[in-house]
């Protein structure tokens, strides 16, 4: 994946005029760290880069701060922004513009179809104490590493993100330009959710218990999802108060199941909360839980058509309604 | 043993009066402390505060706007904003509140004595003021003039209304009202507090000026009165921050190096400027 | 300072010795290393070499009823009266020491808060020499040290085959006495090697920052546009804060069923847009420009001014944590460069 393309666009943008920046990656100077670059002149556009090291979704950023970054240079006005989109952020962009989060002439995508990123945790405990940067590039099954002046060939498995393995939309499903070439989409594989299907009640309830009682509640899966962007969010309202604010397994279980359930026909799948989470709670098992019955009971996949409705949002007279009379 | 300052006392509410109706309606309690707690503890000065609550609900610190002297019973003027207040607001007469205090610094009156004083209210911003108003009315041959300016959006915004006619019947003051919006009847003057002000055109000769009341409105009067010739000294106000703790420990109310709750509320305008984000 | 050899043989033995107290060690959990209460020191396997996380959860519990009450009948306030087991906490670092030594003012001055205080004066803290600093520490630059026993009550450095053990104060006293049996008296090579561990380790940190003229550097740019640089790419999650050694902002909450209930106290974050938001909707600091600002400001320049000692210790948690590597050595050389 050469910078070459993503750069030259990247310049013609900026001299479009209506775009007040660009969000995108940029190689951090420790280790293997991404972080996001927020270009608003031809200064920093060399510094844009994607590799397999970046787990991070750019899309958040759009609705932080209610659309103040939108407004960023043009107070007042909106005004375009550029971002750099893999194919999961695609689906998030997606939804938050069928529920009109966003509008679709309020960002320039720039699509990059993506062969799953690397979870930062695993390539740190596999290569500690790196001095300076590090760069990693994939080819065929493998992950290039080339840190402290050695290169290392690692096999995918050992080191992609766990959301990643999953992952049936590689490429965006909407963009302005698509940037690499398109990959080939796998087949979903719900097994891991199967496993936790099939153990008894006492056995789940004793994972989940033990998981949820490390949860320190402090709201980084809320906020780096994409998709949680509500202004008055349940899980911290205290007119009225839905969960109390004492941090015990019982409202952090709450307080998880609550937003899976908000995510339910809306999870792009990104692996956000995954990532930032401190205490490596597997919030996306709940999340993929969800995906799948939305699958089975509604037939519905997140991101199949760039238009169309949010699950929730529609009402179709074969639902299954079993469960009442 | 040491002592617990997060544990209230108990207290109930004597009298209610509703000062304004409407979304941020505002009422008067006041509020008498019960068993043996009242007397010693409630030691105060005009310009602090207390936290009063509601077990279920919650704490709010809200000025005192009585004077020291009237004894046992302690005044607050509530406005209905949020969860606590809300629910405060929907008590009656009878009903217990909690109570912690009193908190906060409090206006150097002592260091005043002699001095012309000039209290620059707006809305509720009058609560604090009137807790100054009735200590130096008590205490009436200590100090000079007492102008007294006070201001809010409409007739039916201004507290203590009833008050202030009998202090101006009285003459130990002199009375300045006003509202925003022409309206029928009001024969006093029409516009903004610090529009009044400039109108009165108090002297800074041997005056002190309080000032309380919404952010923007603080920033301008201060602003007049240092074109007026007031020196930083002579301008006092309150800042207002949301609290949690009232004892200077959760951090809510943190400025600078300062907490609003123990270093303050009470600040001269010499101070604030020294202090960041304000 | 009395000293005292642990063959590491000896180590869950010793452990074990404290049954009269309640007893934290770290332990590895979900891939990340915290202290966790333990009844039974002899079936545990201890991690002593990854950085711990959350200990001053052991003195300042993240959530904590201040009383319970019964709207019918008034308040229940608590007795702290010492029939609780003391606690010992065992595997933390230097700067974790450091840490409460940071806070304590807070809780001590003006009104005391008995929660704090009293278990503050209950808990032993053994710390553990740091051999190897981790990535992001640069506890040297802010006052600290990996070898520094200030807050500690005993510390224990691995020397090999064994772990000098220093007694530090009166409360690490205690636990010799208790302990004494798997004890021994170190030689004069032990004596040395330990000097040796401790210095290497110093000069290991690899972080550092200049914190020269900080504190004013920081008034005088306070309205530089560069603060927001600094904050664009941070999500306003409580992770630094929670996982920050100095951090103590709490919020105090009611909960009540039927009548009944108790209002209690639960860590909080000024990095959360709520934090000062007030119910007229106004918000002094409405944008992560602000509160980053304000956190950056708490740490480097407002607890200089009121407690006389910088608010940060080093240890680099923030930065090792942080979803969108907010990193504050690169900051604060941000800042200086000005």
């Amino acid at each position: 994946m050469d910078n070459e393309k993503l750069i030259a666009e990247a310049k013609t943008v900026l001299l479009r005029g209506d775009i007040v920046g660009i969000i995108g990656y940029q190689k951090d100077s420790q280790g293997f760290r991404v972080s996001p670059l927020f270009v608003r002149d031809e200064r920093d556009i060399e510094k844009l880069f994607f590799s397999p090291l970046c787990w991070l979704s750019l899309v958040n950023y759009l609705t932080l701060e209610k659309g103040r970054l939108l407004q960023k240079g043009n107070p007042g006005k909106k005004a375009k922004v550029a971002l750099m989109v893999r194919g999961c952020d695609s689906k998030a962009l997606n939804q938050i513009i069928i529920e009109r989060g966003l509008s679709r002439d309020e960002v320039y995508v720039f699509g990059i179809p993506c062969n799953g990123v690397i979870d930062l945790k695993k390539i740190e405990k596999m290569f500690p104490d790196v001095q300076g940067s590090a760069q990693v590039s994939e080819n065929n099954g493998f992950y290039h590493v080339r840190c402290n002046g050695k290169s290392h060939e690692v096999p995918k498995e050992e080191l992609i993100a766990d959301s990643c393995k999953h992952c049936v939309s590689p490429n965006p499903i909407l963009y302005d330009v698509l940037l690499y070439t398109p990959i080939v989409v796998k087949q979903p594989d719900y097994r891991d959710i199967e496993e936790i299907d099939n153990m008894s009640i006492a056995e789940k309830w004793e994972f989940w218990r033990e998981q949820f009682s490390m949860c320190v509640r402090c709201y980084a899966c809320r906020n780096a999802c994409p998709l949680c962007y509500c202004d008055d969010c349940i899980l911290e309202r205290l007119s009225p108060q839905w969960i109390y604010r004492s941090v015990n397994m019982s409202e952090n279980l709450i307080f998880h199941l609550a937003r899976s359930f908000h995510h339910a026909g809306r999870c792009a799948g990104c692996g956000e909360c995954e990532r930032v989470c401190p205490v490596n709670l597997p919030l996306m098992l709940l999340n993929r839980k969800l995906e799948k019955d939305s699958k089975e009971l509604f037939h519905y996949t997140v991101g199949e058509k760039a238009e169309q409705k949010p699950l929730l949002a529609t009402f179709n007279p074969q639902d299954p309604d079993d469960f009442i009379f | 043993m040491m002592e617990n300052p997060y544990i209230p006392h108990q207290a109930v509410i004597d009298r209610i009066k509703q000062e304004t109706t409407g979304d941020r309606a505002i009422k008067t309690l006041d509020v008498k402390l019960q068993n043996n707690a009242s007397d010693k503890s409630f030691q105060f000065h005009p310009g602090q505060c207390a936290m009063l609550g509601i077990l279920g609900v919650g704490e709010s610190m809200i000025s005192i706007a009585s004077a020291p002297s009237q004894n046992d019973i302690l005044t607050f003027s509530i406005m209905k904003l949020g969860r606590v207040t809300s629910e405060i607001h929907a008590c009656e007469e009878g009903d217990l509140l909690t109570i912690r205090g009193p908190y906060g610094n409090y206006f150097p009156l002592s260091d005043w004595k002699n001095k012309n004083i000039v209290t620059v209210g707006g809305g509720i911003g009058q609560a604090p003021l009137r807790s100054v108003i009735r200590y130096v009315l008590d205490k009436r041959n200590d100090y000079g003039d007492v102008d007294i300016i006070y201001g809010a959006r409409s007739v039916s915004d201004l507290c203590y209304r009833d008050e202030f006619e009998k202090l101006e019947k009285g003459n130990k003051v002199y009375v300045h009202l006003s509202i925003d919006e022409e309206e029928e009847g009001w024969k006093q003057f029409v516009g903004f507090v610090p529009d009044n002000l400039l109108r009165i055109k108090p002297s800074p000769n041997n005056t002190i000026v309080i000032t309380c009341g919404p952010p923007i409105m603080i920033t301008l009067v201060i602003k007049k009165l240092i074109g007026l010739g007031f020196q930083d000294t002579q301008i006092y106000t309150t800042l207002e921050k949301r609290m949690k703790c009232g004892i200077g420990k959760c951090g809510r109310c943190n400025v600078g190096s300062l907490y609003v709750c123990k270093d303050g509320p009470v600040f001269s305008y010499q101070q604030l400027k020294t202090l960041p984000e304000t | 300072m009395n000293c005292f050899i642990l063959s590491k043989n000896n180590l869950n033995d010793f452990l074990a010795a404290l049954d009269s107290y309640e007893l934290f060690v770290p332990i590895r959990k979900n891939g990340i290393t915290v202290l966790a209460h333990i009844d039974d020191p002899l079936a545990i396997k201890l991690d002593l070499t990854s950085q711990p996380y959350l200990v001053k959860q052991t003195i300042f519990p993240q959530t904590e009823s201040l009383f319970t009450f019964d709207r019918k009948k008034g308040i229940k306030a608590p007795s702290f009266e010492t029939n609780h087991k003391s606690q010992v906490v065992f595997g933390i670092r230097s700067c974790d020491a450091r840490g409460f030594c940071i806070i304590d003012p807070v809780f001590e001055e003006d009104y005391p808060d008995p929660y704090y205080i009293h278990k503050r004066k209950s808990t032993i803290l053994i710390g553990l020499q740091c051999i190897e600093p981790f990535t992001n520490c640069f506890c040297t630059s802010v006052g600290g040290s990996p070898s520094s026993t200030e807050g500690l009550d005993l510390q224990f450095t691995d020397i090999g085959e064994s772990y000098f053990v220093e007694v530090i104060t009166q409360k690490g006293e205690e636990i010799i006495k208790v302990t004494a049996p798997f004890l021994s008296c170190p030689d004069k090579n032990q004596s040395v090697k330990k000097d040796e561990v401790k210095k290497d380790a110093e000069q290991k940190v690899k972080r550092k920052i200049d914190v020269n003229q900080l504190s004013q550097k920081i008034e005088q740019i306070f309205e530089d546009s560069v603060w927001s640089d600094l904050a664009e790419k941070c999500i306003s999650c409580g992770i630094c804060t929670f996982f920050c050694p100095t951090c103590y902002c709490f919020d105090i909450q009611d909960e009540i069923i039927r009548g009944k209930g108790k209002r209690l106290r639960t860590w909080d974050s000024c990095m959360y847009s709520e934090y000062t938001a007030h119910a007229s909707g106004y918000n002094p600091r409405p944008t992560r420009m602000e509160r980053l600002r304000n956190r950056i400001y708490h740490k480097f320049k407002q607890n200089i001014d009121r407690y006389g000692v910088s608010g940060c210790v080093g240890c680099g948690r923030c930065i090792t944590l942080c979803p969108s590597n907010e990193d504050i050595v690169e900051n604060i050389e941000t800042l200086q460069r000005l």
